[in-house]
């Protein structure tokens, strides 16, 4: 909302300071309201060396035909201007913008010379001084300054004038507030509501102030009442013996004043001046004063001129206010023909439509110098409705904007009495109670005086203290406050002025308009009671916290991303469709183009974050993310939102989404809490991405190293072990739908036990297939992982319910005898894994154990070396293999170590056949 | 004098051992003493390890001349015998301790001379220790909750796909009120959002937990802008206290307790009266710029002042929606963004900076 304070002084007193208003107190009393100023402007400041000049001489430029010279008396000296507008002319009274000025749009005037003759700044127009124009009344010329209807003033005033400033010699000088209105407060989108709510914290803090409000009404004009009744008792409209129906179909209140002859004219300099501070286009007497009405009071209407509306054969008009018909025509007043849909509501005459209801008024029922007859329109739109129809065709008008916000239905009648009054105070000659022609109404009422029970609220003593935790005023000056704010006080109730009715209404929102008054800020603070209710904590934010502290010690990087995907990653990731990791969702509106999708992965981002880092010559890193992934399905895997853009029918089996099935989402909303249908289904997920070297040649290494699959893994495997999830590490099964964007031979799955005992596989990682890289532009080695932390979440959870005590799994007793470490050295087939064989010996360990009663942990089984070729057979190779056993009871004799061994080596050379080197 | 020569001329051994007499023992023992004298004159630096270890055992081994003639005592007259068996001793006794402190200085010595080899040039780059950062925002984000928990407030999580009902209309935004415009929604259908706010986590809370209830929840939140300043997600944090009696002077009192944690000072705050749906009556709140402690700066726009977030006292509406009663229960709740709060305080530019994953840029926070 822009105010202009010299308006709002018409309504009540302003403060003053050094001859100005009193700007910073105006400010911080309508902030501390909750109307939160969010700048000002002063409006005609920057144009100060704009001055009033009159031509003195104009002669005509001797090497240009269509540029005059000008000699311009500017009060105390004359200047020399070279002028291009054809009504430059001796005695004209002009806006001569000297050296030095910038006018709008940044435009610098300096010293210049025109074709060999000297200008000494420049002749303006009103839109080069950055005023609205009207065509018809200010010609293509500079501004004439002596005529009132573009807004001059008398030739005695200029003359006094000379050399100053235009703008203050016009009395155009302003502060505007650009202030900030919540959607509760539609009252405050007028001078008068924000009028009102200084006067209130002026009238609060005692400083003084005086009512004095704006009115055009006057004795010989209309009244309110008068309209009233020739509109609810009369209820009817002819002009010039043709008569007006009303036909409503869209159930909107609506009343039409006819008047049969005006004369249509500019507005006089005063009308003008206050639009102009406001960037309201002035249009001509009639249009302006339904323009002020708005700006004063917020109360939208709209004149047609009667002749332009289509009569009927049988002399009479009607007037319908009814939906549009689907792609029907109708050319605003922004001269534009946009075909109307059927949920647009109109204004129509029998043949078509004038006005978009609300919205914007017809170009072709115009108010213009032809105009005779008027109606004026004043209706009560639905607020919903002028809301979609703004919205779907783009067209913001003040109107508009007012209807959807709110209007005050108290004061529509009035409103038309004071269109009247002031149309006849801007109209020479208008008598307007002569031409008055009727008033007809559809579906309007008294609403000034309807029953105001459903806005009545009890008050009392204790009403502030209950709410605020004090009283901040004594009882009666609360009642002053609101008594000053327009609410009717009572014994102990109080009731909502008619414009306040569109915030709620309860007796909260008294304390709440005593506290905004006196200041929110005055509340002192209360220490909170003692609480012993703590154990309400959503367990799992913790853990998944400790998941990114830790993955972050490995040297990884979180990043953030909004959690779109681009229509094309799925290609890019080698996937045979978008539903390769379950159904995305679709979001209606998406806000980048490009990425209409929510992910379902966070690979991708990750991906194109390696793009953007090798872009800029960062060739090597570690990043993570953790965040939600979307599905379109439910937990059970029933599709949510139904797809109109989807080719594929839905026969997506949910066991081979593995990790990414929705049944591994997380429940954030207890089934029986449901409102809304179908959820679906959201995966907090931990990802992250290695790419480029791990080490880049240094002087204390031997060379650049590259990234490993293992060290990857053991990473993975630290991370979930300290939290005791049991994770084991094997062949990503064939069918994971991540497969294809991995390489074949390194996809490994990061598998977990479910109750049963079953394995099942929570997650991936693996080396990003080549193909993959390419597409994505990527030039270094990339390895990812992606690990599903609901369904591990989930794990822990059901592990806490079993009695079981999963806790640290470490050794729990400080050691006593010396560790027996031996090593050996087999031979085997190619096809045989290590862990076949770390796995056997292991089990041989325990058994030999067992059999000889001896008291022996087996710490560790492990390969520390690999060999083939030279002496090994094509097709075997050589692991060499260290077992380390802790001894708990004794330290053992060498013969017993022996059992051991030989155990290992039979075992080995029984199920492998494996050979026992050197 | 060359070295060498000089040492394999000590290290010779005597030709012969035998003595009959004092006169020619006294012979042996100067030859010995005067070889002695010349081997532990060599310099350290003309002597390896191995060489020293020779001098050791020649002068002081087991088999060294001294120990030869001390076998060769039987052989002297017997009334010079313990004269001659004192004469060897002596000279023993003081080759033996000179030859231990010559060898353990000489290891000295060469210990030295290698550690002052290995003496580094500190100006070398170090290699580097693999330890990443958290995001920005996410470090903001836990350092709140540690405040609210502080205060004893619960952390919970909630849904960032939601249904009208909980993102709109349960907190007081009825269908088609202007009030939702304040919030530009991604939808996902007509009844489904993206939630643009954590608020309707406080919907969930309500209904599902036990009063009194004092929660804290952070989260992304969605909205359908994306300029220079304004990123489509970005993330919340709000608080909610229900309980009995709860008032406006409470909410003042954690809010003060939270951005005291927070800033690690006693910071001013300011309220504004303002709107928010869900409460009722509204503030926005205000912290004292600490860049500037409100004198004015580029930070704050020269206001002194930074918004930190919106506040209020639960509307009655809102608690009725949870099925709470407004005449029993009470309470406050306070959100705000973090994203704006951690580009503050790390001094990151520009908003997209915060959804790049640039290395460089992230390398350096050390979260």
């Amino acid at each position: 909302m822009k105010a202009s304070l010299r308006l709002c002084n018409q309504f009540v007193t302003l403060p003053q300071k050094n001859g100005d208003f009193d700007v910073t107190l105006i400010k911080n009393l309508l902030t501390r309201h909750g109307l939160e100023v969010e700048g000002s402007i002063q409006f005609g400041k920057d144009l100060s060396s704009v001055v009033v000049g009159k031509i003195e001489k104009c002669t005509r430029h001797p090497q240009a035909d269509k540029l005059q010279v000008c000699e311009v008396n500017l009060g105390s000296s004359k200047t020399q201007i070279v002028c291009g507008a054809p009504n430059a002319r001796e005695g004209l009274f002009v806006a001569a913008a000297l050296p030095g000025s910038v006018l709008p749009g940044n435009k610098k005037i300096l010293e210049a010379e025109l074709r060999g003759v000297k200008s000494s700044g420049m002749l303006c127009s009103r839109s080069e001084l950055g005023l609205p124009i009207n065509a018809e009344v200010d010609g293509d010329g500079i501004w004439e300054l002596h005529i009132d209807a573009q807004g001059g003033t008398t030739e005695d005033k200029l003359l006094k004038n000379l050399g100053k400033p235009v703008l203050h010699a016009l009395d155009l000088e302003d502060t505007i507030l650009d202030i900030s209105i919540t959607p509760n407060r539609p009252d405050c989108l007028c001078h008068e509501g924000i009028a009102r709510e200084i006067y209130v914290g002026l009238k609060h803090a005692n400083i003084p102030c005086e009512w004095k409000g704006v009115t055009f009404l006057s004795s010989n004009g209309i009244s309110e009442k008068e309209l009233l009744e020739a509109g609810l008792k009369q209820n009817k409209l002819s002009l010039a013996d043709v008569s007006l129906q009303i036909k409503n179909d869209v159930n909107v209140p609506v009343f039409f004043v006819g008047l049969n002859q005006v004369q249509v004219h500019p507005s006089p300099a005063w009308v003008r001046n206050i639009l102009d501070v406001l960037e309201v286009a002035s249009i001509n007497n009639v249009v302006d004063v339904s323009n002020l009405l708005l700006v004063l009071y917020g109360q939208p209407s709209h004149a047609f001129d009667w002749n332009k509306l289509a009569t009927n054969p049988d002399k009479s008009k009607t007037i319908s206010l009814r939906h549009a018909k689907n792609g029907e025509a109708f050319l605003g007043l922004d001269k534009k023909d946009k075909p109307l849909q059927g949920e647009d509501v109109v204004v129509a005459d029998s043949q078509k439509a004038h006005a978009l209801l609300g919205v914007m008024g017809g170009e072709e029922s115009k108010v213009d110098a032809s105009t005779q007859k008027v109606i004026i329109e004043f209706a009560l739109p639905n607020q919903v409705n002028v809301r979609r129809t703004v919205r779907r065709h783009g067209r913001f008008t003040d109107s508009a904007f007012t209807f959807e916000k709110g209007v005050d239905k108290g004061a529509r009648w009035k409103t038309a009495a004071e269109f009247l009054g002031l149309l006849q105070k801007v109209t020479p000659n208008l008598d307007v109670k002569q031409q008055l022609a009727g008033v007809i109404q559809s579906q309007c009422k008294d609403w000034r005086n309807e029953d105001s029970s459903a806005y009545q609220v009890e008050f009392s003593e204790k009403t502030c203290e209950k709410v605020l935790g004090t009283s901040l005023v004594p009882f009666a000056q609360q009642k002053t406050i609101l008594e000053n704010l327009g609410f009717i006080v009572s014994q102990n109730k109080v009731t909502f002025p008619s414009w306040r009715r569109y915030d709620s209404i309860g007796t909260v929102d008294l304390a709440e308009e005593i506290s905004r008054i006196v200041g929110v800020d005055s509340i002192p603070s209360t220490p909170l009671p003692f609480s012993a209710q703590n154990t309400q904590d959503d367990a799992h934010w913790a853990w998944f916290n400790g998941l990114c502290d830790q993955i972050k010690t490995f040297g990884y990087l979180e990043t953030s991303s909004f959690h779109f995907s681009k229509e094309d990653d799925w290609k890019k990731m080698n996937f045979s469709s978008p539903q390769q990791l379950g159904k995305p969702v679709a979001m209606l509106n998406p806000i980048l183009q490009d990425q209409p999708l929510l992910h379902t992965s966070h690979i991708p981002d990750l991906l194109h974050k390696v793009v953007h880092n090798c872009n800029f010559g960062q060739k090597k890193g570690q990043l993570y993310t953790f965040g939600r992934t979307f599905q379109n399905l439910d937990k059970q895997g029933n599709v949510v939102f139904s797809e109109t853009h989807s080719q594929t029918s839905n026969t997506q089996s949910l066991e081979t989404l593995y990790d990414y099935s929705p049944r591994l989402g997380m429940d954030f909303v207890s089934p029986q809490f449901e409102r809304g249908g179908k959820r679906p289904v959201e995966t907090p997920r931990l990802a992250g991405i290695l790419f480029g070297m791990k080490e880049e040649k240094e002087w204390f290494n031997q060379g650049a190293q590259p990234w490993d699959l293992y060290t990857v893994i053991a990473q993975i495997k630290l991370m979930l072990s300290s939290h005791n999830l049991g994770a084991t590490f094997d062949e990503l099964p064939t069918d994971h739908p991540f497969r294809p964007a991995l390489h074949p031979g390194q996809a490994v799955g990061i598998f977990m036990k479910n109750q049963k005992g079953t394995p099942e596989c929570k997650g991936w990682l693996g080396k990003v297939h080549p193909k993959v890289l390419r597409s994505f532009g990527i030039s270094v080695d990339c390895f990812a992982f992606e690990f599903n932390a609901a369904a591990a979440w989930q794990m822990i959870v059901e592990n806490q319910n079993q009695t079981t005590t999963t806790g640290y799994s470490g050794t729990t007793e400080t050691q006593r005898f010396p560790l027996i470490e031996r090593d050996f050295a087999f031979i085997l087939e190619e096809k045989h894994r290590a862990s076949d064989l770390t796995q056997l010996v292991k089990e041989t360990l325990e058994k030999t154990k067992d059999k000889s009663h001896l008291q022996v942990k087996v710490c560790d089984v492990r390969i520390f070396d690999i060999y083939r070729g030279g002496s090994i057979a094509d097709g075997k190779k050589s692991f060499a293999l260290k077992i380390i056993l802790q001894p708990l009871e004794k330290t053992l004799q060498e013969k017993e170590i022996v059992l051991f061994e030989e155990s290992v080596i039979s075992a080995a050379a029984e199920t492998f056949n494996a050979e026992l080197r050197g | 004098m060359n070295q060498t020569n000089n040492l394999s001329d000590v290290l010779s051994l005597p030709q012969s051992f035998e003595f009959s007499s004092l006169e020619s023992l006294t012979q042996l023992l100067e030859v010995e003493q005067k070889k002695f004298e010349t081997a532990i004159a060599l310099s350290y630096d003309s002597l390896q390890e191995r060489q020293v270890e020779e001098i050791r055992l020649r002068f002081s081994g087991k088999s060294s001349p001294l120990q030869s003639l001390l076998k060769n005592l039987k052989n002297i007259d017997a009334s010079q015998r313990k004269e001659a068996g004192a004469q060897i001793n002596q000279l023993r006794d003081n080759i033996y301790q000179r030859t231990e402190s010559f060898v353990s200085q000489f290891m000295e010595y060469n210990e030295e001379k290698k550690l002052k080899k290995e003496t580094l040039d500190l100006t070398l780059p170090l290699p580097k220790i693999k330890y990443g950062s958290r995001h920005p925002v996410s470090h903001v984000v836990e350092t709140m909750l540690k405040a609210f928990q502080k205060l004893g407030f619960a952390v919970v999580d909630g849904p960032e796909l939601d249904s009208d009902f909980f993102n709109f209309e349960a907190l007081n935004f009825p269908p088609d009120h202007p009030a939702r415009e304040m919030q530009d929604t991604l939808f996902l259908s007509s009844g489904w959002v993206l939630r643009t706010h954590t608020s309707n986590v406080q919907v969930h809370a309500m209904l599902e937990k036990k009063l009194p209830l004092r929660i804290v929840c952070a989260g992304h939140v969605y909205r359908n802008e994306c300029d220079l300043t304004h990123a489509p997600t970005f993330r919340q944090m709000e608080c909610l206290v229900i309980d009995k009696n709860i008032h406006m002077g409470h909410l003042r009192y954690t809010l003060e307790m939270f951005f005291k944690e927070i800033f690690t000072n006693d910071v001013k705050l300011r309220f504004r009266s303002s709107f928010f749906p869900f409460t009722e009556p509204s503030a926005e709140v205000d912290v004292q710029c600490q860049q500037c402690m409100g004198s004015g700066c580029r930070t704050c726009k020269q206001t002194g002042w930074l918004e930190m977030g919106g506040c209020g006292m639960v509307h009655p509406n809102v608690l009725k929606s949870c099925n709470i009663d407004p005449n029993e229960w009470s309470g406050f709740a306070f959100g705000m963004g973090i994203d704006r709060i951690a580009m503050m305080k790390y001094k990151v530019p520009d908003i997209r900076s915060l959804f790049e994953g640039d290395v460089n840029l992230y390398e350096g926070f050390k979260l």
